[in-house]
């Protein structure tokens, strides 16, 4: 068994070297056909730079001019006549090097645009990647990124497109990362809008957008990309126009419509009022030019309806009925209607506004001095305030001092003191008496009489200034409570006048001196001008004339508002989208918003690469399919015999194992998959399948490697299942063989494999044979 | 020379062979009869495994065939001969070769290979019949061929699976004489399995009667057909007078 076991291995080296081999070889040559009729089509990959194409019937006139162009131009450049397709003759133009540049790329419609019938213009020029979807905001700073790669000739921006030339093929990997690597860096968030929910002013609503999630997230770029910010004059142009709108449609005037009598009433309805004239407006009449036509523009919670004036003017109304018109016919009576003209209010907001111009100057003088007149009277108050305050300190300290001196003067017992200088007189004119009879004796007693009479007379004089002190005290003490009466009185007066914040006013009024005083220095003349100007350009149109420049407005800003209704917003990639989301719906307002992020464009397979791809995976293709083939035909011729005989072998010792019923059958089943032809039929599979597949180079689109071997098991299995119908072998001359005592590989050599299908097998048994 | 013992084999649920013994000498001419699928083919081919069985032992020459291992069964296989129902012959390769195989095969030097086996076709009558291959030889011829390639290894044990059993009955009898032949002066010991009974009667030393797997009357030729014991016997015995008043009824004529 060995030495058969060696034919096999044998056998498996030359099915795999075969196979292999012939599977290249189908690849090769459909691919080396297919190849060279993509070349006589486009060129080799990288011989041109562009294809001219032009009308088919101009392609003679087309050629000179080509020739011309290249002459006067691109001096150096060279084209070769290619294929007519669809109608359209394509030259190619190979550029000489000092014509590849951004310079020359980004003109190429206007240098070749003379050309009669030129239809179109494809660069060409290898290697090259094409970047797509990068928003025109964003296309220049990409660019400027793109350049700075090593490796890069130069960048150039077709249509919406960025193509990034590369120095040489060498780098194309590794410029292709740095690309991605810019391209991942940021990503674009698209805000989208469900239809009528729109926004006015995109532009407006974008910067606000961009704004908050500045002030929010803090990111290292956040930039409204959708339009190009080379072109700026069309997005403000957009937005003026859009804020122009918003204000006409709050300058319109606005008719409120009450149906009556049950009238319906809808948005889009079309109703009459009276205008000039004397004929009353009367149902079936036609509308005339001089009345004033309303369109409904919604329905209001009250039942009332809302429309605007888009024939007449609010000027023109002469009634409030209302009829309903069908077209220009009146059809029915609505009911009243009231409007409301924010034209007349403001012209009337204006024309109040200068007269009041007019008056401030004045206003402002007078309220200056007024001012200060009333910081004078303050610090009058403030004086008098103060001068009652200290009046009343007096007071107070008077009272204190009168209660003092007549609580004093109360406690002196003047009666005693009276009846004790009495008594002192009388003993003092005793005394006198005396002494003057002294004096008779001794003169020298003259001076004590004398001091003694003065001393008596003072005594006296007190006395009677005692008894008036009674009626002092008694005066003072009156005095005193009607000091203190007044005191408190003038205490109650104090409290109030210090009640009054005199600070706090004296600043109110400093203040309002000096507003009054800047007022007074206020350019009134100028303002007024202004007025009178703004008076002058506030717009004359009539209701009318307000409608249709609406309608006209909203028509050229369709086209601009919003390119494909979405907002393009680019931010760091790493910031989150749910925090981005959230910002958006803040500054929005509501959810009912779409909100995407993506990358900030996306490198294109160059279609002359893919080109070539496709055909690298055709061949690939060809080579599995080729290698599934070839393998199940070496099954079939090389490996059956021996599977057959495996089999026979197996039987021969055996009868036939019947089951009945589903699980002895599904149980014979798996028994069945491990006899040993299937075994051999499964490894031989597996190892011609998975051998024949990589060293062909096969690769089928949705058959992943590690399937192939599980392929190629199958194909064994499968042909172990029916190896003796394709290569049924003699039950008795394998007996025979058995009988004479030969081996299993002499019975295989000399009596099955030269019985078996013409094969590899067969050929490499002939050297083996005993019997040729 | 040879014998089994106890020998058994089981396909599915089917005993074909149950419990079976028996023994051959030297020389001997044995012959196995009964009815059909009562096992005689499964027996004889079970001497050499072909056919493995499941039980018993087989001695070739005090030699265990059933513990042979691979290289010693086909060493042993060498040593028997076989002759089979359907000659067998390899289609590709002409009278010669065939009988040539099992010599070359035994790494015999070709030459030798080739005298061996003329020798052998001519003792078999098909020496102008050398380099033709089997499709254009007639049943008789390639069954000759068949025995040429089984003794042309000189086997000491012949195995014959009803070799005429394919023949048209004119070429029964140039097998037949051979084998007679073969039977009479050869040393080979044979075990045949035929219903040709004029073949047993000629030549057999003994007669085993199988029915349903098992052994069910050994003994001489004459003690078997002209007192059988078992039903298979009795069942012989009356086709033999059948045929022999068939056989008088006509040529008294």
């Amino acid at each position: 068994m060995k030495f058969f076991k060696r034919d096999i291995l044998l056998l498996l080296l030359v099915s795999v070297l075969v196979g292999s081999a012939f599977a290249k070889a189908i690849s090769y040559g459909a691919n080396f056909y297919f190849q060279g009729k993509l070349v006589s089509l486009v060129g080799d990959y990288g011989e041109y730079d562009l294809i001219v194409q032009v009308r088919e019937e101009n392609k003679a006139d087309g050629q000179i001019q080509l020739e011309k162009i290249i002459a006067e131009s691109l001096a150096g450049a060279k084209y070769k006549e290619g294929p007519v397709i669809t109608q359209k003759a394509n030259f190619f133009v190979a550029l000489p090097s000092e014509y590849k540049n951004k310079a020359v790329y980004e003109n190429l419609e206007r240098i070749f645009s003379s050309i009669p019938g030129g239809a179109g213009i494809s660069i060409v020029t290898e290697p090259k990647l094409n970047i797509r979807g990068v928003p025109s905001g964003a296309v220049e700073m990409v660019m400027d990124q793109l350049q700075a790669i090593s490796g890069v000739d130069f960048v150039y921006r077709s249509g919406s497109s960025i193509g990034v030339v590369l120095a040489g093929a060498e780098k194309i990997a590794s410029i292709t990362a740095e690309v991605e690597s810019i391209l991942s860096a940021n990503k674009m968030v698209e805000v989208s809008f469900p239809a009528g929910l729109e926004p006015e002013n995109p532009v407006l609503l974008a910067e606000n957008i961009v704004t908050a999630l500045y002030k929010n997230l803090q990111p290292i770029i956040a930039k409204y990309v959708s339009v190009d910010s080379s072109n700026d004059d069309i997005a403000h142009l957009t937005s003026t126009m859009q804020e122009l709108r918003k204000f006409l449609k709050a300058y319109q005037t606005k008719v409120f419509v009450m149906p009556e009598n049950n009238v319906q009433l809808a948005k889009g309805n079309t109703v009459v009022l009276q205008g000039e004239g004397e004929k009353k407006l009367e149902i079936g009449d036609v509308v005339q030019r001089q009345h004033v036509v309303v369109s409904i523009t919604e329905a209001n919670a009250n039942g009332s309806f809302t429309g605007v004036i888009t024939r007449g003017d609010v000027s023109n109304l002469k009634s409030e009925l209302v009829y309903l018109l069908d077209k220009d016919k009146i059809t029915a009576y609505v009911g009243t209607a009231t409007w409301q003209s924010p034209r007349d209010e403001l012209l009337y907001a204006l024309t109040q506004t200068e007269k009041i111009t007019k008056e401030l100057p004045r206003f402002a003088k007078e309220s200056n001095a007024v001012s200060k007149l009333a910081l004078d009277t303050l610090q009058s108050y403030d004086e008098n305030a103060n001068n009652v305050q200290k009046t009343l300190k007096n007071m107070d300290n008077a009272i204190f001092s009168i209660n003092s001196a007549t609580e004093k003067l109360e406690a002196v017992d003047v009666a005693a003191i009276q009846e004790r200088i009495d008594n002192s007189s009388k003993a003092m004119t005793g005394l006198l008496g005396t002494l003057k009879l002294v004096r008779l004796i001794n003169p020298d007693v003259s001076l004590a009489i004398g001091t003694l009479k003065e001393t008596q007379e003072k005594m006296n004089a007190f006395g009677e200034l005692l008894n008036g002190l009674n009626g002092v005290n008694e005066q003072a003490i009156a005095t005193k409570n009607i000091l203190e009466a007044m005191a408190a009185n003038g205490n109650k007066l104090n409290s109030s006048l210090q009640a009054f914040n005199r600070g706090k006013t004296k600043e109110n009024l400093i203040d309002a001196n000096k507003r009054l005083t800047e007022l007074a220095n206020t350019d009134f003349s100028t303002v007024s001008e202004a007025l009178q100007t703004l008076q002058v350009a506030a717009p004359k149109l009539n209701d009318e004339e307000m409608n249709s420049s609406i309608a006209l407005m909203d028509k050229m800003i369709n086209g601009q508002v919003i390119p494909n209704k979405r907002l393009q917003i680019m931010i760091d990639h790493s910031i989150w989208l749910e925090n981005i989301k959230a910002i958006i719906y803040g500054v929005v307002g509501h959810q009912n918003i779409g909100v995407f992020e993506s990358n900030i464009g996306v490198i294109e397979t160059n279609v002359y690469l893919q080109a070539y791809q496709v055909l690298n995976e055709v061949q690939a293709v060809l080579a599995g399919l080729t290698a599934f083939v070839v393998t199940l035909v070496l099954l079939a011729f090389d490996h059956t015999a021996v599977m057959a005989t495996l089999r026979n072998q197996r039987v021969s010792d055996s009868a036939p194992e019947k089951r009945k019923g589903i699980i002895a059958y599904s149980k014979q089943f798996v028994k069945s998959i491990f006899y040993r032809e299937k075994i051999y039929g499964m490894l031989v599979g597996t190892i011609l399948l998975s051998f024949i597949f990589y060293f062909s180079g096969a690769g089928i689109p949705y058959v992943d490697w590690y399937l192939v071997p599980f392929i190629g098991a199958c194909f064994g299995f499968m042909m172990a299942l029916i190896a003796e119908k394709i290569s049924p072998i003699s039950v008795e001359e394998v007996s025979a063989g058995k009988s004479l005592g030969m081996s299993f590989t002499e019975i295989m050599r000399e009596i099955v494999i030269p019985n078996g299908r013409p094969g590899l097998l067969e050929r490499l048994n002939r050297r083996n044979l005993k019997f040729k | 020379m040879f014998a089994i013992s106890n020998l058994s084999k089981k396909f599915g649920e089917v005993q074909a062979v149950d419990h079976i013994s028996l023994a051959a000498k030297q020389g001997e001419t044995i012959v196995l009869m009964g009815p059909s699928g009562c096992g005689k083919s499964t027996t004889i081919r079970m001497i050499n495994r072909l056919i493995e069985p499941d039980e018993g032992n087989i001695f070739f020459d005090s030699i265990d065939i059933t513990t042979l291992n691979v290289t010693q069964l086909l060493a042993m296989r060498k040593r028997i001969g076989f002759v089979f129902q359907h000659f067998n012959l390899i289609a590709r390769l002409s009278a010669l070769e065939n009988v040539m195989l099992g010599l070359i095969m035994g790494n015999m030097p070709r030459e030798l290979a080739y005298e061996k086996a003329k020798i052998a076709l001519t003792k078999v009558g098909l020496e102008k019949q050398l380099n033709k291959k089997p499709n254009v030889l007639s049943g008789g011829q390639q069954q000759r061929v068949a025995i040429a390639r089984a003794l042309v290894l000189e086997p000491e044990l012949i195995l014959w699976d009803e070799p005429t059993a394919s023949l048209d009955p004119m070429l029964v009898r140039e097998v037949l004489l051979i084998m007679e032949e073969l039977a009479k002066y050869r040393s080979s010991t044979m075990l045949v399995v035929t219903h040709e009974l004029s073949f047993a009667l000629n030549v057999a030393d003994k007669i085993i009667l199988m029915d349903k797997g098992r052994i069910v009357e050994t003994g001489a030729t004459q003690d078997i057909f002209l007192d059988p014991s078992s039903e298979v016997g009795k069942d012989y015995k009356a086709l033999i007078e059948y045929q022999m008043n068939a056989s008088k009824r006509v040529l008294v004529k």
